[in-house]
């Protein structure tokens, strides 16, 4: 069986694709449900997991073929932060967006305390957790514990950058462990974290529950902020081009098909079932169809952006965006300090994200693609055209909390996010 | 292998007790010290404080893995007390041993000589008693619906006389117009032309 691509022989077509049970699988379940990888001749086995770090080793020593992976895990791979230093590619972005911070009900109490008379919302969020903080600290009350997925995931350096944006000092101030996401709710709810970032089902479940209520979201964070993308190993990627080329298609197209607000409840109803995410399907559809509950009984906030999967150039594999989280690892400690003078963070981006790869994928399915690696963040708080680009793409705002910015130039160095 | 003067202090955690019970029996026999065994639990961290291990080995599919990739780098103000079975030396064992899913952490320090040994006995010990049912599953389920896809797109073949691609596009395009995976939609096809041929045995691909 072979699509429309069958010009150049496939090295392999009976691939097996690791996923981790979150709402933002989507595009690979899409892909396989809806005959995306059929169509590029493609024989693939959905496996799931339940750990980061099995899917990383499972890819990096060819259990896999390729994985969804956690947007920092394929440069952290590269460099060795963590695990073993096998250098990989992630020539596609699967999604932005589709975190959120869950605090527990006594924290959000304490936080409504903190915040007084401003009261506490999205952007008022920081500042009254930081004083809980600092109240708890004078009290000789428990440190605040935090949960994020992994160490080098986006939910920990979105926790720092929303601590860090109040002053905390997230080595010292607040205690940040790792939790599977699955975990989450009910380590909260027995009282082993007082909050978390994770990505969805996971804050809705606990918003559901009446265990915890959403205090801040990525859209906040960083509007359309890139989440998860594809890995493979570079080796992979050097041995099976045109496989590689395939799998890119397949799944830009599925991409496509998720973003299509047309069949994002039957995506829903795909993700939520025993094969995939396994949960009800009710746990799925806030983040899916946009329409967010950020407590148990309260209105619906309608996010339409709040998980993206393809417009907006969101498969595009920015090789700033790749420089950003090398410079959250570095401000986290996980990459050595006195390693960095050595360290060429654009370099070692633009080596993993490749993104002459994805050019290739777009150019034969017509689609338009941006022309530029680099793109600066903080800068549009609308809708944006990119002009750039093979034919002008639509792009979503780019807000950073507290109106940072982030340049895209490597000449500038690209400064972190500051502390105000 | 060189003669440890001190035996290795090992800790164990699998989501499968039994096969824990197995492995730590055999790496007491082998002469190293079983300091804890537990099954996967976000308490992980907290063990290995306690029980001090030079290593612990993990089953690689247990979600608590994660938690206890934060002992490698997620507090970089403390010294990092476990890091994972890394070295360059060690990979075919690395290797085998993700293949057999089993994964290590490795006390910083610890001679890699001394800690092969031992993940070779926990890869034996795993590749006798797999836990790979889940997988199972999937892979089964995919090979499945593969098949029905290709008697859904035999069936087509014959009945419209057109090619094996062409076939495959009238079965997608059933899936997108009708909010259907392409799965369900080839059973449909095989289940409808059993039902509609009397001779439903007879054609090509729909074999029963």
């Amino acid at each position: 069986m072979t699509g429309q691509h069958d010009v150049v022989e496939l090295e392999k077509t009976e691939l097996s694709i690791g996923f981790v049970p979150l709402s933002d699988c989507a595009p690979l379940v899409a892909a396989y449900e809806k005959g995306f990888f059929e169509n590029e001749g493609l024989r693939v086995t959905l496996c799931r997991e339940r750990s980061w770090a099995s899917i990383r080793d499972k890819t990096a020593f060819g259990v896999y073929d390729a994985s969804q992976m956690l947007y920092p895990m394929p440069l952290a791979s590269t460099l060795g932060v963590g695990g073993p230093a096998v250098p990989m590619v992630s020539a596609l972005c699967l999604s932005l967006g589709g975190n959120a911070i869950t605090v527990s009900e006594s924290l959000y109490a304490e936080m409504s305390a903190a915040a007084g008379n401003d009261g506490l919302t999205e952007e008022t969020s920081a500042a009254a957790i930081a004083k809980v903080i600092a109240q708890r600290q004078a009290d000789g009350a428990p440190v605040i514990t935090l949960g994020c997925v992994f160490p080098t995931s986006t939910h920990h350096y979105e926790l720092r950058h929303w601590l860090n944006s109040a002053g905390v000092d997230c080595d010292l101030e607040v205690k940040l462990l790792v939790i599977p996401p699955p975990d989450m709710p009910e380590a909260m709810r027995e009282g082993r974290i007082d909050g978390f970032c994770v990505g969805e089902p996971w804050n809705s479940i606990a918003v559901q529950r009446g265990w915890g209520r959403i205090v801040m979201t990525k859209d906040t964070l960083w509007n359309n902020g890139p989440e998860k993308v594809l890995g493979v190993t570079r080796a992979w990627a050097e041995q099976h081009p045109a496989t590689h080329q395939a799998v890119l298609r397949a799944i830009i197209a599925a991409a496509a098909w998720c973003d299509d607000t047309d069949n994002r409840d039957e995506l829903a109803r795909m993700i939520a079932s025993e094969h995939y995410v396994d949960v009800p399907l009710e746990a799925v559809q806030p983040s899916m169809l946009g329409e967010l509950r950020w407590t148990q009984n309260g209105e619906v906030a309608e996010r339409p952006d709040f998980m993206v999967f393809h417009r907006y150039a969101a498969n595009f594999p920015w090789v700033s965006h790749g420089r950003w989280f090398l410079q959250r690892m570095a401000d986290a400690g996980q990459i050595d300090a006195t390693d960095n003078d050595v360290l060429d963070f654009d370099a070692i981006a633009a080596d993993v994200l490749k993104p002459a790869l994805y050019r290739e994928a777009a150019a034969v399915l017509g689609l338009a693609c941006p022309m530029i690696d680099h793109k600066p963040e903080g800068i549009h708080a609308e809708p944006w055209t990119l002009t750039q680009a093979t034919r002008p793409i639509v792009m979503g705002p780019d807000r950073l909390l507290n109106d940072q910015t982030y340049l895209a130039s490597p000449k500038s160095g690209g400064h972190a996010p500051a502390s105000s | 292998m060189s003669k440890p003067t001190k035996p290795l202090r090992i800790m164990i955690a699998d989501d499968e007790a039994a096969r824990a019970q197995t492995l730590a029996a055999a790496l007491s026999d082998a002469g190293y010290e079983v300091v804890a065994v537990a099954a996967g639990d976000v308490r992980l961290p907290t063990m290995v404080s306690e029980s001090q291990p030079d290593l612990v080995l993990i089953n690689t599919g247990s979600p608590s893995r994660d938690t206890l990739e934060q002992l490698t780098s997620i507090h970089d103000k403390q010294p990092r007390p476990v890091v994972m079975f890394a070295s360059d030396e060690n990979r075919d064992t690395i290797r085998a041993a993700v293949k057999a899913g089993v994964s290590a952490y490795v006390t910083q320090g610890v001679e890699n000589a001394r800690v092969t040994s031992v993940i070779e006995t926990a890869i034996a010990q795993f590749n006798q008693h797999q836990s790979v049912v889940e997988e199972l599953k999937r892979t089964k389920q995919t090979l499945t619906e593969r098949k029905t896809l290709d008697r859904a797109k035999g069936i087509l073949m014959k009945r419209r006389g057109c090619t094996e691609d062409e076939a495959f596009g009238l079965l997608r395009q059933a899936a997108m117009n009708h909010k259907k995976r392409l799965g369900q939609v080839a059973e449909e096809i095989v289940q409808a032309a059993a039902l509609l041929d009397a001779e439903a045995g007879a054609v090509e691909g729909v074999g029963r």
